[in-house]
């Protein structure tokens, strides 16, 4: 049995998704291939580039016939060939160029190469005239058949991949062994500052507040809650009443 | 020249004062579960004096202590110089 073996184009590593729907265009690649000798009765050659992951349709998508078939019994897979690639496929096929606009018998003879080629990979192959691409992600491989003579036609494989994974949650920067100044103060009175600027020892500032006014929590400028005053354990102590927040609602 | 505002003519303005009483130090976890009943020690003595601070800066402290109103008050001990 012939063996694949894929042209390495690049060492950077690719995300790998849904590898069920790539595994299927690596075996659908190398049934072509391995079919391609037979059908082109040695004068062409096909050459599979490994499947990529793209986030959309190829660009030349809407000027591309295009056929689908249900492989693996679960995976559409799809095959575009854009009106350039069919006139190469034509070239490769006839022995040289068709017609500027292709006949009816021109597309027919691409039809006939493009549905062999697809048969090898097994499914029911259907051109689709009208055809409604899912909104997904795909894999997409590329099959070049080239002759030595000719140029090459490339087919494209498409399948849908499963939807991106969902990007994982940034966890929370762990923050809460961070400390934070707490201040308690009682609320503001009003003073004129002559009054301040005469303040000596022994001066005693009316605070116009009862011993069991609420004192502010607060950290910065940020209230965080109130309370009252007391003692406990020979430390001054604030026994919260309510959260600030609530406070304010 | 003019020279500035003279510091008489500034007798007037009004300034807050509050008294702060003590503070702690504590993580956010503590702060955030902070409920209604929940005590903070303060890191200062039940007699600790308090800092009076003036638009937010501390310029004097003194003892809390309870006028004949039997309302609170700071005698104060120390003043900034």
């Amino acid at each position: 049995m012939k063996m694949l073996s894929w042209p390495r184009l690049s060492t950077k590593s690719r995300p790998q998704r849904d590898s069920g729907a790539r595994e299927i265009l690596l075996q659908a690649a190398a049934a072509v291939e391995a079919r391609s000798e037979t059908i082109f009765r040695g004068r062409g050659r096909v050459t599979g580039f490994p499947p990529e992951y793209c986030a959309g349709l190829p660009l030349t998508i809407a000027r591309s016939r295009v056929w689908s078939a249900l492989c693996d019994n679960s995976v559409s897979v799809w095959c575009a060939l854009d009106d350039v690639a069919a006139a190469s496929l034509l070239e490769l096929v006839i022995g040289g160029p068709g017609a500027a606009q292709p006949t009816a018998l021109e597309r027919s003879i691409v039809t006939e190469t493009v549905e062999r080629l697809l048969q090898s990979i097994g499914g029911s192959w259907n051109e689709q005239h009208d055809a409604l691409w899912p909104d997904t992600q795909w894999w997409r491989a590329t099959l070049r058949i080239s002759t030595q003579k000719s140029g090459y036609a490339d087919l494209v494989l498409l399948a849908a991949a499963a939807p991106n994974p969902a990007a994982p949650v940034a966890a929370p920067v762990n923050a809460g062994h961070v400390p934070l100044n707490v201040v308690a103060v009682l609320s503001p009175v009003s003073v004129r500052l002559e009054t301040v600027l005469r303040w000596t020892p022994g001066s005693v500032l009316a605070l116009d507040r009862p011993p069991d006014a609420l004192i502010l929590l607060q950290s910065g400028r940020t209230p965080l809650a109130v309370g009252r005053l007391g003692q406990s354990n020979g430390r001054r102590v604030i026994k919260v009443e309510s959260i600030a927040l609530d406070a304010s609602q | 020249m003019s020279s500035g505002p003279q510091l008489e003519s500034l007798a007037d303005v009004e300034v807050l004062v509050c008294a702060r009483l003590g503070q702690a130090r504590m993580p956010l976890n503590s702060v955030l579960s902070l409920t209604e009943g929940a005590v903070v020690p303060l890191d200062c003595a039940p007699d600790a004096p308090a800092i009076l601070l003036v638009n937010g800066v501390g310029v004097a402290s003194g003892d809390l202590v309870l006028m004949d109103d039997g309302m609170l008050a700071v005698e104060i001990h120390e003043v900034s110089k």
